[in-house]
């Protein structure tokens, strides 16, 4: 025991702060954030669970060329927990000759172990290899470079590209290793098929040779000698800085900045400008076309200039040659633009819809000119459920086939992102229509009440939603490639702002639409399609209930409790089986409000609600429940609970339909005095089993009238 | 320097790192990675290390020789290695040196650009390079070529011999970049480019074009069929189906639905060479 205390006590002194950097080739910008966070994480899981360090005291960095790991109070050797880790029985560890068998490889492998660890060991009469539990006991220098490789086969990534054979998969291929310990470099012997190195590489251009670091915990300032700025955010707002500098009126987009800071190790902005011949341009044009070419900022918020900013991660000290490049680059770029975009003005808008008769939408439901027809339809028809005025709906309708006609346009070839932006200019329709096709995918405006746009995003979304998921289904996981969580999440912000506009009717409506088009061009075949319908339609209000409680603090603006918003959502959930039933999605933020005002204004009640409901609970979740029979009910406090309930069943639910929540909830409450004096007085499991049996169904009865509106087992659990 | 010094400097500067200098192949190809020293020596376990200048063929980029940096047939200038050096990209900057590209005057850039070939079945990871802003490079870790996967893996490198010229010679419009001392790259080709827009939009026999294509893709499925696979006469009927679906694509011949399947049809073809090509170069089986 004495023993034991005196390693933990050295292991515990010679603790200090570990850095790891690998270094890449370039690594790409919009990967890197996730893969770095999840890379530290998992090396700082495996280190802990060698019992090296503690599992939350870590920070890490990246840079296009490297990721570090900086982990505190980190062990040079594993605290031995004494004891042993068993594998397989000797005679089933080594092959005829005698050479480690798969049991044992595999044995090897998941203790993180080689044949020199291996111990033996007798038990019930069997000889057994062991290893020493954990690792426990092994340096720190043996246990890394395993470690890593482990948490870089962890990386999750769209693509990953494999080298060294095959047996290494990253980003990009790892080129050097650098583990600092204290202020010594660790020798890992064997890490991605090399030896660590005892340095690492500083700015490509900006520094020469080799960088070394003076202690692991010094690594983000020492990194600044080899002119490398290791904090994304530190260049992020380095770029902010400098573009604000050259140009106050610089317009920052935040994808853009976050991509450009990842894109550099060390950056330096230049602006130079361009002929303003091109500013003819739609702004969105421009910015897509330097956003995109040379990952450039636009300036002018008012109004567009002829400057773009561009950030290098170099400093040539005669800049000339720099930015006679970039706009050379820059102005070619947009002369493409202009190019495609001037041929793009010289096609009719009936011509536009002849070229989308040729793109398909999805298979099996026809060309984008037929989806746009069933949008036609349903924009007339939404018009009208939402309770447009007449003159706005005719502004609706007559965006008629023309709202993705845009899909007809050589500029949306060559920038997709355009998309749904700049189709309305290059029409030949009314202006107040050009304005509907021109913004119809810019979120930004879905929070501005426009109710011919409101109709038009509807129709849009919905009929996507139905089309997409009948045919492959809702989104899983954190997969959602279709972008069906953002449309639904489209489809609410909108629908809050209608109050008396029902989803369900909206869904029914989009699901007639695409049935039809589905018998027509052929999806019919498709499972979903070839049901009634109901099903999918049951899913998709969940799914919109579910966005919605996702969506709740965003909306009210306010961080909401996870709580209140399971406690509302339950019952709607539950009202969502197949079947018509109306869905506002209005109403339910203002369940959720009442909900929380209610909370807050008179908590002992809410408090003691959920008292009582949680006794009912516990006897009438195992009980079906069933009528009440008054002519049993013999004590005075179950007669008393259930005329008291009788008084209620029918003002709660006339209060849900008026939409006075709160009320409802004091009306819930006030039963809870009935229930305790019920609770107190009257024995529920009696041997008579009428008697039992109807005092279980005024149980099972209170029990749900008090989670009519709300899902009380949300709250207390 | 003239576009001629900067191919023999490229050239000369990758023969001393190894690579054997070849020539273009005499067929009509989109990008020098159809050439066989690109796409069937990815394939298999052989070290390969070559340089080439492939003239590639782009037809729906034609513009008639009116436009200044848009061209349906232009030059690459090609680097394979195979297995992709430690210090790829170190000698990449070397040999931008060797064109007077120094990391002292310039911004040069690795900006992730996955490529991906879908005729070739082909996909790798990599970048664009950027001169001060100009895309001048496309550099390449092969993954797998025909559906094969490539190990070793193979490190490419395609120059755009033109952009590279722009750059060097500061010159707005290609046809203006000096070949030697006394053409200009117009004076050779912007005859060319009028012609052949001309034919690739226009002037094509559409029904012809189309049984070109099948007849290539019979004999290429013929080939393989052959006892034992002819597999390098199969590939060039790749080759062949894979510029007869460009033009016919540059006529605007293909609706969705057509187009994925006549690129399914080529990406097809060009599985089956990979795989038997890749049969071929097996060592035997031990006995």
């Amino acid at each position: 025991m004495a023993d034991k205390k005196a390693s933990t006590k050295t292991a515990k002194q010679a603790a200090a702060t570990l850095l790891v950097e690998l270094r890449t080739e370039e690594m790409p910008p919009l990967l890197l954030d996730d893969v770095a966070a999840n890379l530290a994480a998992n090396l700082v899981q495996d280190l802990a669970s060698n019992r090296l360090c503690a599992d939350d005291a870590y920070q890490y960095w990246f840079t296009p060329r490297r990721i570090a790991m900086q982990v505190e109070a980190v062990a040079q050797r594993s605290a031995d927990q004494g004891g042993t880790r068993r594998g397989p029985a000797v005679k089933r560890a080594y092959g005829p000759d005698k050479k480690p068998t798969q049991a044992l490889e595999g044995f090897l492998r998941s203790a993180g172990a080689t044949t020199k660890d291996l111990l033996r060991e007798t038990y019930k009469g069997e000889e057994y290899v062991a290893v020493k539990r954990g690792g426990g006991g092994r340096p720190l220098q043996d246990v890394l470079g395993p470690a890593l490789q482990r948490a870089v086969a962890k990386t999750v990534a769209p693509r990953l590209m494999s080298w060294n054979g095959g047996q290494d998969r990253f980003l990009r291929p790892i080129r050097g290793v650098y583990a600092v310990h204290g202020a010594k470099a660790l020798k890992l012997p064997q890490v991605f098929g090399r030896k660590s190195l005892d340095h690492t590489l500083g700015h490509r251009f900006l520094h020469q040779g080799k960088t070394r670091i003076k202690n692991a915990a010094s690594y983000a300032q020492d990194m600044q000698r080899g002119k490398v700025i290791v904090d994304a955010k530190e260049r992020a707002a380095s770029i902010r800085k400098q573009a604000a500098k050259l140009a106050r009126d610089v317009i920052i987009d935040e994808d853009l900045l976050r991509e450009a800071a990842n894109m550099c190790e060390h950056p330096t902005c230049y602006m130079v400008e361009f002929d303003k011949a091109f500013l003819d341009l739609p702004v969105k044009v421009i910015e897509t076309c330097m956003g995109k070419h040379l990952r450039s900022f636009a300036v002018g918020k008012k109004k567009l200039r002829n400057k773009f900013i561009f950030v290098a991660d170099n400093k040539p000290r005669d800049d000339a040659k720099l930015r006679k490049g970039l706009a050379r680059v820059m102005h070619a770029r947009l002369e493409d633009t202009k190019f495609i975009y001037d041929l793009d003005r010289q096609v009719q808008s009936l011509d536009l819809l002849k070229r989308i008769d040729a793109i398909n939408y999805v298979r099996g439901m026809g060309s984008m000119l037929d989806r746009s027809i069933r949008i036609e339809h349903l924009v007339s028809e939404y018009a009208k459920l939402l309770n447009l005025q007449q003159n706005e709906i005719e502004q609706a309708e007559g965006v008629g086939q023309y709202i993705k006609a845009d899909l007809g346009l050589k500029l949306v070839d060559e920038y997709p992102e355009l998309e749904g932006h700049i189709g309305g200019a290059l029409l030949d329709r009314p202006e107040a229509v050009k304005k509907l096709i021109g913004g119809h995918l810019d979120r930004g405006l879905d929070d501005q009440p426009d109710p011919p746009r409101d109709a038009l995003v509807l129709a849009l979304e919905l009929e996507r939603l139905v089309t997409i998921v009948a045919i492959d289904g809702l989104p899983k996981g954190s997969r959602d490639p279709r972008g069906l969580r953002r449309a639904m999440g489209r489809v609410i912000r909108i629908l809050r702002r209608h109050a008396d506009a029902d989803l369900d009717i909206l869904l029914r409506r989009a699901w007639d639409t695409c049935h039809k088009a589905a018998k027509k061009h052929g999806a019919l075949a498709s499972n979903s399609f070839a049901g009634d319908g109901e099903l999918l339609l049951a899913d998709l209000k969940r799914f919109a209930i579910e966005r919605l409680t996702h969506m709740a603090s965003d909306l009210l603006k306010r961080a909401v409790d996870k709580r209140t918003l399971n406690a509302i959502a339950e019952p709607l959930l539950r009202d969502c089986r197949p079947g018509s039933r109306p869905l506002q999605i209005a109403d339910a933020l203002k369940r959720i409000e009442a909900l929380e005002s209610f909370a807050q204004k008179q908590r002992s009640a809410l408090d003691r609600l959920l008292g009582t409901a949680k006794r009912l609970s516990k006897i009438a979740r195992d009980h079906p429940g069933g009528a009440v029979d008054a002519e049993l009910l013999r004590e005075q406090a179950e007669q008393e609970l259930h005329k008291a309930y009788e008084e209620r069943v029918g003002e709660v639910k006339h209060l849900i339909e008026q939409d006075q929540y709160v009320e409802c909830c004091e009306h819930l409450a006030s039963l809870a005095p009935f229930v305790d004096d019920f609770f107190d007085n009257v024995m529920v499991k009696v041997r008579d089993e009428k008697l039992r049996a109807n005092r279980l169904n005024l149980v099972c009865q209170t029990h749900s009238l008090m989670n009519e509106l709300i899902d009380t087992r949300k709250l207390y659990s | 320097m003239h576009i001629q010094d900067i191919i023999t400097n490229l050239l000369g500067f990758w023969a001393k790192q190894g690579c054997a200098v070849l020539q273009p192949l005499d067929l009509p190809v989109g990008a020098g990675t159809f050439h066989p020293a690109t796409a069937l020596r990815a394939l298999g376990p052989q070290p390969w290390n070559a340089a080439y200048v492939q003239p590639s063929r782009r037809p729906t980029d034609g513009r008639y020789g009116r436009h200044r940096n848009r061209l349906q047939r232009y030059y690459q200038l090609q680097v394979v290695q195979k297995p992709a050096p430690e210090n790829f990209q170190e000698l990449y900057l070397k040999s931008l040196e060797k064109l007077g590209i120094t990391g002292k005057e310039h911004d040069i850039r690795f900006v992730e650009d996955d490529w991906e070939s879908p005729t070739l079945g082909a996909w790798g990871l990599g970048w664009e390079v950027w001169v001060d802003g100009m895309e001048v490079t496309q550099f390449t870790y092969f993954q797998e070529v025909g559906g094969q996967k490539c190990n070793p893996m193979m490190g490419e490198i395609t120059y755009g011999v033109e952009r590279l010229a722009m750059f060097l010679q500061d010159c707005d419009s290609v046809y203006d970049l000096s070949w030697n001392a006394s053409l200009k790259y117009g004076d050779l080709h912007q005859r060319d480019e009028f012609q052949q827009s001309h034919y690739n939009f226009d002037g094509k026999d559409i029904d012809e074009l189309q049984a070109h294509f099948d007849a290539c893709a019979q004999l290429c499925a013929a080939l393989l069929g052959h006892d034992p696979a002819l597999t390098v006469p199969a590939y060039e009927q790749v080759i062949h189906c894979s510029h007869a679906f460009n033009l016919l694509d540059a006529h605007g011949h293909y609706s969705v639905d057509a187009r994925a399947a006549a690129i399914a049809a080529i990406r097809g073809l060009a599985n089956r060479v990979a795989a038997a090509h890749v049969e071929e170069l097996a060592p035997p089986a031990a006995a």
